[in-house]
C-alpha cells in the first residue's frame, strides 16, 4: 500500500475497532440448536424423497406381483370428511403388522388407565425424525372415547426397532366426530435414549380425507407451509425446541373448500407431569371467567398462540394484565432471552428490557412459566418503540381458539 | 481434519463473536449478519470432517463471504439513510457500539471490494490469503483493494468537506 493508503488503513482499523461483539451464550447456544436443527431437518427431507422414491418403487412391483400380503391389509374403504375416527382405515407402513398391533394392544391394557371395549388401529408406522426415533401405533377405543399413542422408546440418530418393547406414550381424549387428534411430549420415558437438545416430540393424525394438516405451535417464529411431512398422508410427526409442547401447540386440519382449518388440542405425554386441561371463557359483567374442571387459583389460562391471563380468585375469575405474568415466572424477549418487564399504562403496555441483548420489532415476548424451561408461553409482540417499546398481546380475552387452563406443575389439587 | 461433528459446537462457542463481528462489517446490520453466520455454519457443519482444524476460522470465514455474496446478490441495497437509521439503535443494540459511521461508509463499497478491503486492512491478511479466501487471483486483490480504498478515501474527503469539525485525518 503506498503511504497515503496506509494512512486511511489505519484509520479504518482503528474505527473498525470499536465493532465489538459479545453474544451471550445463551445467544450461541440458540444459534448451535438452530443450526443442529436445520440440519436435522434437511436430512429427514432427504430420508423423505428416498422413502417416496422406494414406495413407488414397492407400488410399481407390487402391481406385477401376485401375493398374499394383502390378506392382512384392511380392505379398500371410502372414507369423506364425515367419517367417524373410528372408522377411519389403518394407516402407516406396519398397519399390517399384526404382532405389533396386538402388542401395542396389550400394552394399553396393562396401563394404568386401560381402555374399555374393542380396539382398533389407526396408525402404525415409523417416524422419520432420525434425532428422536420410535415406532407409533395409534389406537382407538371407541367406548371409552380414547386414542392411545403407544411406541416404542425413542432411539437417538438410529432406527427404533418394530419388535422393541412398547410403552403407552400419550392418550387422548376423542368426540367421534372429532377429524384430528395428536400429542406432545416434553419429557422423555425412563426407556428413551437421553434426547438432543431436550426437544419436544409428538405425533397426529388427521382425517384421510383432510387435505392438509400440520401442527402449529407458537414457539418458533417461521413455520413452514402445511404439508404432509411422511409418505402416510394424514400422519404428522412434530419435533420441536425446548419448550414447545401441548400447552402452546394444535393441531390444524384443512379440508377443501373449507374456509379455515379445524384446530384441535394436543395432548401431554404421559411422562410430561404438567397440569393441563380445557376451559371455557365466560364473560360476567366486566369480570372474565375460567369455567371447566379443576380451575384453581394461580391457573394460566393459555390458547396455543399464548397467554390470556391469571386466574386470581377461586371463582375463576382471570386478571388479564400482562403485568401480572412475573409472578407466575421469568418474562423476556424470544430466542435472544432478554430479561425485562411489563406494565400496563393506560390502555396499552409496555415491554422495558432489565438485561443486555438485541431485540427488535415482532419479536416475541415469552413467560417461561414457573421458571420451567419446557413452559415457554408467548404472550405479546414487539409493536414498536414510541418512546417505549409497545407490546401487542398474541391472546386476548375474546379468544375464540381452543383455551386451557395450565397449573403449577406438582402443585397438590384441592 | 476431524470425524463426524466432533469439535464444531466448541468452535462456534469459542469463535462466534469473531465470526458474527465479520459479518457485521460485511453486511452493516446486525440481523443481517446473524442470517448469513447461521447459515454459513449449516454449511460448514455438513463438511465439518474435511475442514482443517488448524484452519477453521478461515474455512468459516469464507463460508461466510459466499454467502454474504449470495444474498447481496438477492437483496436489495438498503438506502444510506435507512441504513444508518438502523445502525443507530443504540437501545436495544448495546453489544454493538461506536460503529455507525465507519460501518455506513463501508456499506458504499461494492461487496467484494469491502471484502477485500476488510480482509486485507482489519484482519491484516496477506495478499495471498486473501485471494483464497475470496477465491481470486492476487491481481484481482491488489484491484479490489486499492478502488476500495480510493472510494473510502473520496468518502472521507467528501464528509470532510461537508463537515470539517467531524475528525481530522
Amino acid at each position: 500500500m503506498i503511504a497515503e493508503e496506509q494512512e486511511y488503513a489505519t484509520r479504518l482499523r482503528e474505527e473498525l475497532a470499536d465493532v465489538a461483539v459479545r453474544a451471550s451464550a445463551g445467544q450461541v447456544d440458540t444459534v448451535l440448536r438452530q443450526v443442529h436443527r436445520r440440519r436435522r431437518d434437511r436430512r429427514n427431507q432427504r430420508i423423505q424423497v428416498f422413502t417416496a422414491m422406494a414406495v413407488v418403487a414397492l407400488a410399481v412391483a407390487g402391481a406385477f406381483a401376485v401375493t398374499t400380503a394383502g390378506e392382512h391389509a384392511e380392505p379398500a374403504r371410502q372414507v369423506d370428511a364425515t367419517t367417524p375416527m373410528a372408522q377411519w382405515p389403518a394407516r402407516g407402513e406396519l398397519a399390517a403388522d399384526k404382532d405389533l398391533v396386538a402388542r401395542a394392544e396389550q400394552a394399553w391394557h396393562s396401563y394404568r388407565q386401560p381402555p374399555r371395549g374393542p380396539l382398533k388401529p389407526l396408525f402404525a408406522g415409523v417416524s422419520p425424525n432420525m434425532s428422536a426415533n420410535m415406532v407409533v401405533v395409534a389406537l382407538i377405543a371407541p367406548e371409552s372415547g380414547q386414542v392411545a399413542f403407544v411406541t416404542t422408546p425413542i432411539r437417538v440418530n438410529r432406527p427404533s426397532d418394530p419388535r422393541d418393547r412398547l410403552l403407552v406414550r400419550a392418550v387422548a381424549p376423542v368426540t367421534p366426530e372429532q377429524r384430528g387428534v395428536g400429542f406432545m411430549a416434553s419429557r422423555p420415558l425412563p426407556e428413551d435414549e437421553p434426547p438432543i437438545d431436550q426437544n419436544a416430540v409428538g405425533m397426529a393424525l388427521t382425517s384421510p380425507a383432510a387435505e392438509n394438516g400440520k401442527v402449529y405451535t407458537s414457539t418458533i417464529d417461521s413455520q413452514s407451509e402445511p404439508s404432509w411431512p411422511t409418505t402416510v398422508v394424514g400422519a404428522l410427526w412434530p419435533q420441536y425446541e425446548m419448550g414447545a409442547g401441548a400447552w402452546n401447540s394444535e393441531l390444524r386440519v384443512q379440508f377443501r373448500g373449507a374456509a379455515s382449518t379445524e384446530d384441535y388440542t394436543l395432548v401431554t405425554g404421559v411422562s410430561d407431569d404438567v397440569d393441563l386441561g380445557p376451559v371455557a371463557l365466560r364473560r360476567a359483567g366486566a369480570a372474565l371467567r375460567a369455567e371447566g374442571p379443576g380451575v384453581r387459583q394461580g391457573d394460566l389460562i393459555i390458547t396455543p398462540n399464548g397467554v390470556v391471563g391469571v386466574v386470581a380468585a377461586p371463582d375463576g375469575t382471570v386478571d388479564t394484565r400482562l403485568s401480572e405474568l412475573a409472578a407466575h415466572g421469568t418474562v423476556g424477549v424470544a430466542i435472544s432471552r432478554v430479561p425485562g418487564r411489563v406494565r400496563e399504562v393506560g390502555d396499552h403496555a409496555e415491554f422495558t428490557a432489565t438485561g443486555p441483548g438485541d431485540f427488535g420489532e415482532e419479536q416475541r415476548l415469552v413467560l417461561q412459566a414457573w421458571d420451567e424451561p419446557r413452559l415457554a408461553l408467548t404472550f405479546a409482540k414487539l409493536a414498536g418503540y414510541e418512546p417505549h417499546w409497545l407490546v401487542a398481546r398474541t391472546a386476548g380475552p375474546d379468544a375464540a381458539e381452543n383455551v386451557l387452563r395450565l397449573g403449577k406443575p406438582g402443585a397438590a389439587k384441592p | 481434519m476431524r470425524g463426524g461433528d466432533a469439535g464444531f459446537d466448541e468452535f462456534v462457542r469459542e469463535r462466534y463473536d469473531q465470526l458474527l463481528r465479520y459479518a457485521i462489517m460485511l453486511t452493516g446490520r446486525r440481523w443481517d449478519a446473524e442470517e448469513i453466520v447461521q447459515e454459513a455454519l449449516l454449511r460448514c457443519l455438513r463438511r465439518w470432517r474435511r475442514v482443517p482444524a488448524d484452519n477453521a476460522v478461515a474455512y468459516v470465514r469464507k463460508a461466510i463471504y459466499h454467502e454474504f455474496l449470495r444474498v447481496a446478490r438477492r437483496k436489495p441495497q438498503v438506502p444510506l439513510d435507512e441504513l444508518a437509521e438502523q445502525l443507530d439503535l443504540e437501545d436495544f443494540a448495546p453489544a454493538v457500539v461506536a460503529r455507525d459511521h465507519v460501518l455506513v461508509v463501508l456499506q458504499q463499497l461494492p461487496p467484494r471490494q469491502r471484502a477485500a478491503v476488510l480482509a486485507r486492512v482489519v484482519l491484516d491478511l496477506s495478499e495471498a490469503q486473501t485471494a483464497v479466501e475470496l477465491d481470486c487471483s492476487v491481481g484481482t486483490v491488489k484491484s479490489l483493494t486499492s478502488r476500495g480504498m480510493a472510494r473510502i478515501r473520496q468518502l472521507w474527503a467528501a464528509e470532510q468537506a461537508a463537515a470539517p469539525g467531524r475528525r481530522g485525518t
